[in-house]
């Protein structure tokens, strides 16, 4: 049994002069002590796909459509909301984009820590609550002693060690990781990374890394799910997507990557903008900028289909091809 | 902190300064006598020259300025033209029913402007919602007068519930602390319903929500703190507002407020008593101010940071906020 499982997720934003249709049939499934990198632009639905599986979707506007989510085998989409709140933050739990941000400015980070505590080990004293909480800041590297500052007392780097801390520590069997690197500097960046690295090894938690920045998702993952328009275009290990990359749009995203041992002088960006979610292309999301398309790619949106074992690519470009290989 | 709230109350002298000299000023350019009112519509002209000799009325401007401000730094209000008892004392006999009504309207006002804001807010666009906007415009637009005369109407002479006049028991207190209290609640009432739905979507409260917090922590532990700054300063200022007295309301229920003689001394020109009532409120009103500073740095962090580290947070002010 996979630990956790997405099939066929959909969820739009319903608001009165229109429908975002921001995911569009997400299926993936992991084992236990994988990680898989979703990546993709800005829009492109990887916050939304992470926001359903703890069922946070603001609604309204949001509303999950169709789909199924299986942590362990049980349905989340079916269970109770009082059963979902015992998951959240003890099963499941996410590191959040903006460290700015998703910290309370009224309350101590040593509360804000302990909190998740408290609320998944009823009975635990406040005391010992807070000693957990402690020791979860000294895990990200934070001395203890900061426990009873505010989160404006912190630079960026270290609030995002503290939502960490806050994600951690239930010891979560999933962690959904939301552009845990993004506002950071590069030398901070390094440090969280190795951080989760060195926390996925030994706690051998699973994990989604969401991120657009192709250089994390090698680092640390072992798969990959391409997101475009709110669809896993490509998916396979690491090894699958960053080898041999199939779909248009992947290799687009790494033809944009200059070469070190090149002389650039120009970028070479993916022509175009993402479709507008809630008016998308009757066919392939991608058709509009992709630079091998062909009429039906105008009418018809390609189903995913099995290039190699376990690499999954949405184009009709690998699907002759498979089918000549088959 | 302490070192803020010393610099605080130091700024109001000069604060303090200023309002008396603008009330003395108008005060001294408006038409009326008071020695003609003290005296009559027939007394002589002689009469009341000599009258405005001995109340020191026809000395310049400037002089009879500085000797105010000479007495008032005496602690020493002057003395009521009507009654001859020193203003001081009249000012203050007013005041705790002032204070009174105030402080019971404005709890009145934040009982029922904060639950329902709050639920108006959770409950956004639902009839809960609907109907507290609907109450709250109803709320805004009735003039206090009217609302008073009604509220005597059903509770004093249908019902004989309440007592329609006086301040003299807490029963007497019901009316007029519900007439001012409900204006009062509508604008708290929006005020708190857009803060908490501005807070309820900031991302701190999905971190919440992701820990695995009931909608009841959420809202009660992580939104109504950060949602209260604004509700506060908007209850600060209704209710410096009404430690000046409620002059309508005051008039309509008969009570024995600031704001009835405020406008009984206007009418005779009793300047005295003008002026020290001005300086009161005045006073009271940057008091009331500086609690709700000092309520701010309790409620959030941030600010109380501020207070305490003053000079080096004075640069930090113009680019932080």
């Amino acid at each position: 049994m996979k630990q956790l499982e997405v099939q066929g997720l959909h969820v739009h934003y319903i608001t009165d002069t229109a429908v975002v249709k921001a995911v569009n049939g997400v299926s993936f499934a992991l084992d236990k002590g994988e990680t898989l990198g979703l990546v993709g632009e800005t829009g492109a639905g990887k916050t939304t796909t992470a926001l359903s599986i703890l069922r946070l979707i603001p609604n309204p506007p949001g509303k999950i459509m169709e789909g199924e989510i299986f942590l362990d085998g049980s349905p989340l989409l079916k269970i109770k909301e009082s059963e979902m709140r015992k998951l959240r933050g003890n099963k499941i739990a996410m590191i959040f984009q903006d460290p700015m941000t998703s910290l309370n400015p009224v309350l101590t980070v040593g509360d804000q820590i302990a909190e998740v505590i408290k609320f998944h080990n009823k009975g635990i004293s406040l005391a010992d609550a807070h000693k957990r909480a402690a020791e979860m800041l000294e895990v990200v590297g934070i001395e203890a002693g900061r426990m009873g500052e505010y989160p404006h007392q912190f630079s960026g780097g270290m609030k995002q060690r503290v939502v960490i801390a806050i994600a951690l520590a239930c010891n979560p069997d999933i962690l959904i990781a939301d552009e845990p690197t993004t506002a950071l500097d590069v030398t901070i960046q390094a440090q969280v990374l190795s951080l989760m690295k060195k926390l996925k090894k030994e706690r051998e938690t699973t994990m989604i890394m969401i991120t657009h920045d192709l250089g994390v998702v090698a680092n640390i993952c072992d798969k990959v799910g391409i997101m475009y328009a709110g669809e896993i275009v490509e998916y396979g290990t690491l090894e699958q997507v960053y080898r041999n990359p199939l779909h248009p749009y992947t290799k687009g995203l790494f033809a944009s990557i200059p070469d070190l041992n090149k002389e650039v002088h120009r970028l070479t960006p993916i022509k175009g903008l993402m479709p507008d979610p809630s008016n998308l292309p009757a066919g392939c999301a991608f058709c509009p900028r992709c630079p091998v398309a062909e009429k039906q790619c105008e009418t018809q949106n390609p189903e995913k289909t099995e290039a190699e074992e376990g690499h999954f690519v949405a184009c009709f470009c690998c699907q002759t091809k498979g089918k000549s290989h088959g | 902190m302490g070192k803020y709230i010393g610099k605080r109350i130091i700024s109001m002298i000069p604060v303090l300064l200023g309002v008396s000299l603008i009330i003395f000023t108008i005060l001294s350019f408006i038409p009326g006598d008071p020695a003609r009112m003290i005296l009559g519509d027939e007394a002589e002209e002689e009469a009341v020259q000599e009258l405005r000799d001995d109340m020191g009325l026809n000395d310049p401007f400037v002089i009879r300025y500085v000797r105010y401000v000479k007495d008032l730094l005496k602690g020493d209000m002057g003395v009521s033209y009507v009654t001859n008892q020193p203003v001081s004392d009249e000012v203050f006999s007013r005041y705790p029913t002032t204070i009174t009504l105030a402080t019971v309207s404005t709890l009145v006002a934040v009982l029922i402007a904060i639950p329902i804001g709050i639920l108006s807010a959770i409950y956004q666009n639902t009839l809960i919602d609907n109907v507290s906007r609907v109450v709250a415009m109803i709320g805004v637009s009735m003039p206090n007068f009217w609302q008073g005369l009604l509220n005597i109407l059903v509770f004093s002479v249908y019902l004989k519930w309440l007592p329609s006049s006086g301040f003299s028991s807490p029963a007497h207190w019901v009316l007029p602390a519900l007439t001012i209290g409900t204006s009062g609640a509508a604008a708290i009432m929006r005020t708190t319903r857009s803060s908490m739905l501005e807070t309820i979507r900031q991302d701190y409260i999905r971190t919440a929500r992701a820990k695995g917090a009931s909608e009841t922590t959420v809202i009660w532990k992580h939104a109504l703190r950060n949602a209260l700054i604004p509700v506060m300063t908007v209850v600060g200022l209704r209710f410096g507002g009404s430690l000046g007295g409620s002059v309508v309301s005051e008039q309509v229920f008969s009570i024995p407020g600031l704001g009835k003689l405020m406008i009984d001394s206007i009418n005779n020109r009793n300047y005295p008593v003008i002026l020290g009532g001005v300086l009161l409120i005045a006073f009271a009103y940057g008091i009331i101010n500086l609690v709700v500073d000092i309520l701010y740095a309790f409620i959030d962090p941030r600010i109380k940071s501020q207070y305490s580290s003053g000079k080096k947070l004075k640069k930090h002010e113009g680019k932080g906020e």
